[in-house]
């Protein structure tokens, strides 16, 4: 092997002003992002909030709150923190100017979009991932930019080996791109709306996936490198174990993307992935909190400064809500506790506890840090920023304790039974959410503390940028570049013996798992040849193998892979199988009848109008569920759902099985639970009939007409993701079945004294609320039943024939 | 409730296979980390903190 050696030094100024546009825009989208979520927290108390205004609605604004709290506050925070100390740790300046410019205002363009879209009702109805398909393409596109931005400046990097953080932030990047591709499959209707490409419980296992690993690698990895970075800054000293991170990040990245199905327990996911999702969860206790248990002992010697320093107050905090948030998670995904916590406020304080505290404290901790530096002047005022501190600290404790009250007690209400588990001791849900009233008047006082705290940030920002003028790091590289050749070269690029038996070994074992015959046979044959080789040529070659992880640490692109490698499988294990056997075709039991036209219109609200966000569409196998709800829901009674609406939060009841059978003399109206003028006098004021209740009025569903001119492309859009609407049917056709059930609704609805137009959109959602869980019986468990039938000559076959359809 | 294949069978062997598959990945991350030479954890340790010494600034 021979190298040569030049040596050259150059001075490198920092691109700090994209650092201070990322954290200007984090402190601003951070008011936002918080004033919205005080709002919408005071609808649940208070409905007037909702001002009578369908934009203003809290279906319409959580979906607001949440993404500008994660993709606006806590993302620009991100990018502030990622671009400031990579090129610190890479000792160069960002990869290109042009594109740190179109990731900044790019991302800011996503972020107005956003604040549009979603208050006019824009939404692809999936939790985190409601942004219509124009702006998921621009958000691909920037991510991308970013991307390509960030590891420009590793490829010019000049220090040879990539710290901690950086495998970090690889992590977050790599991983994020695969979870908000998969889950944005969209397939459009319009250039405002789509249906996403999976239903029922695939859409609801991908869902899950990218939604708990948008908290993985969005809100977490980030956040760990960039504690990683900042807070051996802050404290003055290395990080307490460097061997230790390397665990952290090699057993995070790897176990995190298999707990998505916690969020699906005691559901109709299979029984298998919920297992999965359940362990993982609780493996997870252990890099978390060996991540966190280095984070705060590298503050060892450094505790003095916790008196004075907010700095440190606020990372000691922030690592120390990450050891909380992290031990209550995996508690939450055991299935027992989840029974009690899932659907109810539990998990809300659960994942405030992450975001105001780790991620809001670590932001504001992050701000006090750095924009003294990139402004070079002092902080305005350090007392302000302490006050800051207790302000948000008083706000988590309020906001999460009533959280947890206030979950806790509605589950245990929900949930409790009498005369021996036969009758619900509180039937009526309104009662359970009276009880919860005070507590949620507390965390709209928490909230507000903490909301106060970030003004005050601001305002403390703003006065130490009027102090100083901006200026940018540079620092003097001495850069001996190593020019390599020959073995070496070969030996950090891609073509070098680890890398190439493992992927001979991945293929010939992806043959083995999934082929059949011969295919099974050469799989079979060459696992077993690869993996003797591999040993083989272990043994003769020596010390170079054991080089080989320390090579990772100088080649990005081979770690990057591997990283990929790492966060996929996981995925690939529990999507693959659900995506391509769990379908309506290979459904026995009870099949979802597909939606009329009026139906889909009146789902299409539904979902626009994010009634998803308090009411749940599934019932889960639990005995309290099926007593007040119905019999508890089936895999292939949503498989047309698209999206899913098994929901995460039962603000409202669960409305499963809120529909019926179609009434006698009618072609297509259906009647359920309640009748329609029940509906629509619920839509309208549900004070009317629910006393009591915090749901918002809807009264302009019955004065604004239905939206038909898609309905054509919508249907065709639906056929094509395998929903059975017959191919020849014509837009006359579907409109003549539309007018039909719009009329028999509206002609029911005036005998009970109610008179509406059948073109309002009130028509259409009450048809959909009327048709939710209608089921028809497969053709081959009708069969099996027959046969079983005749082996039971007591029993009749009409005894399992469902009354629901 | 699937025609061809009931994964609920599979629940035997998932708390299991999970169980292992995470041990052997902390196992070899751990056993590579722990035989990391000592200047060089020290090193990487130091990443952070060494970028302090040169640096300057100039105006924006």
């Amino acid at each position: 092997m021979s190298t040569t050696t030049r040596t050259a030094t150059t001075t490198i100024e920092y691109d700090d002003k994209s650092v201070r546009w990322f954290l200007i825009a984090s402190i601003v989208w951070a008011l936002v992002g918080l004033s919205a979520g005080v709002l919408v927290a005071s609808q649940l108390n208070f409905f007037q909030m909702n001002f009578n205004m369908e934009w203003l609605t809290f279906g319409r604004l959580r979906p607001l709150h949440t993404n500008a709290a994660i993709f606006a506050f806590v993302g620009n925070m991100m990018f502030a923190g990622i671009y400031y100390s990579t090129q610190r740790l890479c000792r160069c300046r960002l990869g290109n100017d042009l594109l740190t410019k179109i990731h900044f205002f790019g991302w800011q363009l996503i972020i107005v979009l956003a604040a549009i879209t979603l208050p006019l009702g824009y939404s692809r109805g999936k939790e985190y991932a409601e942004l219509i398909w124009p702006i998921n393409i621009l958000v691909a596109v920037i991510w991308l930019v970013f991307a390509a931005n960030f590891f420009w400046t590793l490829a010019k990097r000049n220090e040879k080996s990539l710290y901690v953080a950086i495998w970090f932030y690889i992590a977050t990047i790599v991983t994020v791109t695969m979870l908000y591709v998969v889950n944005h499959l969209s397939l459009p209707t319009s250039f405002l709306h789509s249906y996403p490409i999976f239903g029922g419980v695939q859409d609801a296992l991908v869902q899950w996936w990218y939604g708990h690993n948008a908290v993985a690698f969005f809100l977490t990895t980030p956040i760990l490198g960039i504690m990683y970075y900042f807070v051996p800054k802050a404290a003055g000293r290395p990080v307490y174990s460097y061997r230790l991170s390397v665990i952290h990040f090699w057993s995070l990245v790897f176990i995190y993307i298999w707990a998505g199905p916690h969020h699906l327990l005691n559901t109709a996911l299979p029984g298998w992935l919920q297992t999965l999702g359940m362990l993982f969860s609780l493996m997870l206790w252990a890099p978390s909190w060996g991540g966190m248990l280095n984070g705060l002992l590298t503050l060892r010697g450094a505790w003095d400064k916790l008196r004075t320093d907010p700095v440190i107050k606020f990372f000691a905090a922030g690592v120390t809500f990450y050891g909380m948030a992290t031990f209550e998670g995996p508690l939450m995904s055991i299935k027992s506790v989840n029974a009690l916590s899932h659907y109810s406020d539990w998990t809300i304080g659960h994942v405030h506890g992450g975001t105001l505290g780790w991620n809001g404290f670590m932001a504001a901790g992050m701000t006090y840090w750095l924009a003294p530096r990139l402004w070079n002047t002092k902080l305005y005022s350090q007392g302000m920023a302490n006050l800051h501190f207790w302000l948000g600290m008083v706000g988590i404790l309020l906001y999460v304790a009533a959280m947890w009250v206030s979950g806790i007690t509605q589950g245990l209400m929900l949930n409790d039974t009498i005369e021996q588990g036969t009758l619900l001791k509180y039937p009526n849900f309104l009662d359970t959410l009276q009880a919860i009233r005070p507590m949620m008047l507390f965390r709209l006082i928490g909230g507000g503390l903490y909301l106060t705290g970030f003004f005050m940030l601001a305002f403390n920002i703003y006065k130490t940028v009027k102090s100083g003028s901006p200026v940018n790091g540079t620092v003097e590289v001495e850069s001996a570049m190593q020019e390599m050749t020959g073995d070496e070269k070969k030996f950090r690029g891609y073509l070098n013996p680890p890398v190439i038996y493992s992927v001979l070994i991945l293929g010939s074992a992806a043959m083995l798992i999934f082929g059949k015959g011969p295919v099974f046979l050469v799989g079979v044959f060459f696992t077993g040849v690869f993996t003797l080789a591999a040993i083989s040529h272990f043994e003769f070659s020596g010390a170079k193998w054991s080089e080989w992880y320390d090579q990772l640490l100088e080649h990005g692109l081979t770690f990057t892979v591997l990283t990929i490698i790492a966060a996929a499988i996981g995925g690939a294990v529990q999507i693959i199988p659900t995506v391509t056997v769990q379908r309506a075709s290979n459904i026995e039991g009870r099949l979802q009848i597909a939606y009329t036209p009026l139906e889909l219109t009146g789902r299409d609200i539904y979902v626009s109008e994010g009634c998803y966000n308090c009411h749940s569409q599934m019932i889960r196998t639990m005995t309290p569920d099926i007593l007040r709800y119905g019999d508890y829901s089936r895999l292939g009674e949503s498989i047309y759902d698209h999206p899913f609406q098994w929901g995460s939060k039962r603000t409202g009841p669960d409305l499963a099985r809120e529909g019926g059978d179609i009434q006698k003399g009618a072609e297509l109206m259906r009647v359920g639970k309640r009748s329609n003028d029940w509906h629509y006098l619920h839509l309208v004021d549900p004070r009317q009939v629910s006393d009591g209740s915090n749901m918002p009025n809807y009264d302009w569903l019955q004065f604004k007409d239905a939206k038909t001119g898609t309905l054509m492309s919508k249907i065709n859009a639906m056929r094509m993701l395998g929903v059975p609407y017959d191919i020849g049917l014509s837009e006359e056709e579907v409109m003549a079945e539309y007018n039909l059930q719009a009329q028999e609704i509206v002609d029911d609805l005036a005998a009970s004294g109610v008179f509406v137009e059948k073109e309002k959109q009130i028509v259409a959602v009450i048809a959909y609320l009327q048709k939710l869980g209608a089921f028809e019986m497969t053709n081959e468990k009708k069969k099996q039943e027959k046969e079983e039938a005749t082996h039971l000559p007591f029993e009749s076959v009409a005894t399992a024939t469902p009354a629901n359809n | 409730m699937f025609k061809r294949i009931v994964y609920d069978n599979w629940t035997n062997i998932v708390p299991v296979l999970s169980f292992w598959l995470t041990f052997g990945v902390f196992i070899v991350i751990t056993v590579r980390a722990l035989c990391f030479k000592k200047d060089f954890v020290d090193h990487m340790g130091n990443l952070p903190l060494e970028d302090d010494t040169p640096e300057t600034e100039t105006k924006a």
